[in-house]
Formats: C-alpha cells, structure tokens, sequence
C-alpha cells in the first residue's frame, strides 16, 4: 500500500480549490478511509484480505463515506458526504499505480466484478520513496493556496 | 444548537428542513441511518469474500486437496521465503510450507509476489516471481509514516470542527 502521507497529497492538492476548511479536512479524512477501514478489519476483527477488500471498492468508499459523514454536523453533512467520497476514490485511482504483477492492485468494481486493476508503475514498497516529491507537491499546493487567498482577498 | 425538523426551519442551512435526498443527511432517524449503512457495509464485505474466493481460491487449498487445484495459478504478495535451495524455495503458511519451484529462487528471508501454479502436493511451479528489495525497512517505515500522517493531520484540523459527545454522538459542531 502507498503511505498515507502520499495519499494525503493526492488528496490536499486538488484540495486548493475547495474554500471551506471544514469541506477540505473532509476531502483528506475521506482519503485515509479506505485504509482505515481497511486495516481495522483487518487487525482488529481479523478478517482475510477477500473480506476487506470491497473497503477499496467506489462502492465500499461510498458507504464508509455515508457511514462517517453522519458524525459530521448536519449543516455539512451532504457537502461533507461528497467530499469523503471524493477522498476515497482519490485513494482508490492513487492505489492503481501500484504493481501487483497483474493481479490488480485493488478491486473497484467490487460487488459487481471481483477482478482486480492495477496500473503497475511502481512496487507498492517503493511508493515510501516518492515522499520527497510528495513534499515539493505539497509545497507547491500550499503556496498556490495562499497566493488565491491573497488575491480573494 | 440542534437542527430540528420544522417545515418553516430558521436556519437555511439545516438538511432536515429540505426535501429529496437530504433527508438522507438530515438528524432524523439518526441511528438508523447508520446501523442502515453498517448493515449495507457488512453486505458488501460478506458478497465481495464470496465472490473473490469463488474466483481465486484461498491458496492454502492446494495443501489441502491438491488435485482439485492442480493447474490452477495462485497469485500471492509479500511472502517471505523461509528456505531455498537450487531449484526451488518456501514459503510459510498456515497449513505449514509450501515449496515453489523456480530456476532463480530468491535468497532466504527476502519477500516475493508471485504468480504459481499448482503442480503437486505443497508443490507449485513460478509463474512470474518479483523480489521486493529492502522490503524488511520500507514495510515499517511506511506503517510509521502513514499513522504519524493520520495523528499529526486530525491534530492540525481539530479546530475546525467542535466535537459533542455529550450529545449523545460524536459530531463535528459550529
């Protein structure tokens, strides 16, 4: 799996453009899902790998979504939905780069099909090795943010 | 202050005041939208492991009755090979080793993904093989990074959000 630092990326930097606070949390809380859930099925109820799987699911993110966004206040509670979604799938489409020797690197289309996708750009252990870039990204994403902040000001 | 559901509600901003699919993101019936979304979340989980096993078997059934799964390509990630010779290596399960023959089997105590086929009792043969290098530090490293990344980003936005439990739930409140 990539680090979440690497997800958290994914996520912040589309996360520029969103202008509530509250909204944006969501959309990078929304990306740490997946794994959450993923793991805590995992380590805590010890389920197998075919049990867990659907939580990197588009179909598994939309109920993990449903499921965390009523803990949100109502006022935000359907923006908040759609920005966990966003979160999730980001985390999804970010796990495809994975290489898996074709197996897939998470199955999406779960219920529906059990077939796995990947991308295989890069041995899932070395994503830890791309933090510096996810840094500079981040950076970069930061600085755009203040920048629009000055200039709607 | 609670969101109550009124049809001429004060405050524009409150779901349950709309009709449509707000009423899914509304207070109302609260706990039943979630055990709704735990049970569907269940569902899913319980016919996605059906699904998935009947398509790929569980590995360790070659061990168990290896006929009815001889040819059948097994694909399996981040194993650690507990011994190796010349022609072959193993690997541990929870039905006990299993040994994978290969021209170039990797040293012992590194971590390999493989696609096999079964071709005996306990006995599969390569189909593509790929060694993870320093998979023994990077494995750790992306776990601590990963929970720092989750600890250290809900401490920075904390104060975005005001949690109630006294409420009764745990809920981000303004």
């Amino acid at each position: 799996m990539p680090d979440l630092f690497t997800h958290l990326v994914a996520a912040r930097a589309p996360g520029i453009f969103v202008r509530d606070k509250r909204i944006q949390a969501l959309l990078v809380i929304g990306t740490f899902m997946p794994d959450i859930a993923y793991k805590g099925l995992f380590w805590v109820m010890q389920t197998r790998e075919p049990f867990g799987a659907s939580t990197h699911s588009f179909v598994g993110a939309l109920l993990i979504s449903y499921l965390c966004c009523l803990f949100v206040e109502e006022a935000i509670r359907k923006p908040g939905f759609i920005a966990l979604a966003a979160g999730g799938w980001i985390h999804i489409l970010v796990d495809f780069i994975k290489f898996n020797l074709g197996a897939g690197s998470c199955r999406p289309l779960l219920p529906f099909s059990p077939a796995g996708v990947e991308l295989g750009w890069i041995d899932p252990e070395n994503v830890v090795l791309l933090i510096p870039i996810d840094a500079a990204i981040l950076a970069v994403a930061l600085l755009l943010e203040r920048r629009f902040a000055r200039v709607q000001q | 202050m609670g969101c109550k559901r009124i049809p001429e509600g004060s405050d524009p901003e409150c779901q349950s005041d709309r009709g449509g699919l707000s009423g899914m993101f509304s207070d109302r019936l609260w706990i039943l939208k979630a055990a709704a979304a735990l049970g569907l979340l269940a569902l899913l989980c319980t016919t996605s492991h059906r699904k998935i096993s009947e398509r790929f078997p569980q590995f360790e059934l070659v061990a168990l009755s290896p006929d009815s799964f001889r040819g059948h390509v097994f694909h399996l990630s981040g194993q650690r090979v507990v011994a190796a010779d010349a022609r072959s290596f193993q690997i541990g399960t929870s039905v006990g080793p299993m040994r994978l023959l290969t021209p170039t089997p990797p040293p012992v105590d590194s971590y390999v993904t493989f696609n096999a086929r079964a071709v005996g009792i306990r006995t599969l043969e390569v189909v593509e093989l790929f060694v993870h290098s320093g998979y023994g530090w990077k494995r750790p490293l992306n776990y601590g990074i990963s929970i720092v990344t989750v600890i250290g980003y809900l401490w920075l936005v904390r104060r975005r959000f005001r949690w109630r439990p006294e409420d009764g739930v745990i809920r981000g409140r303004y």
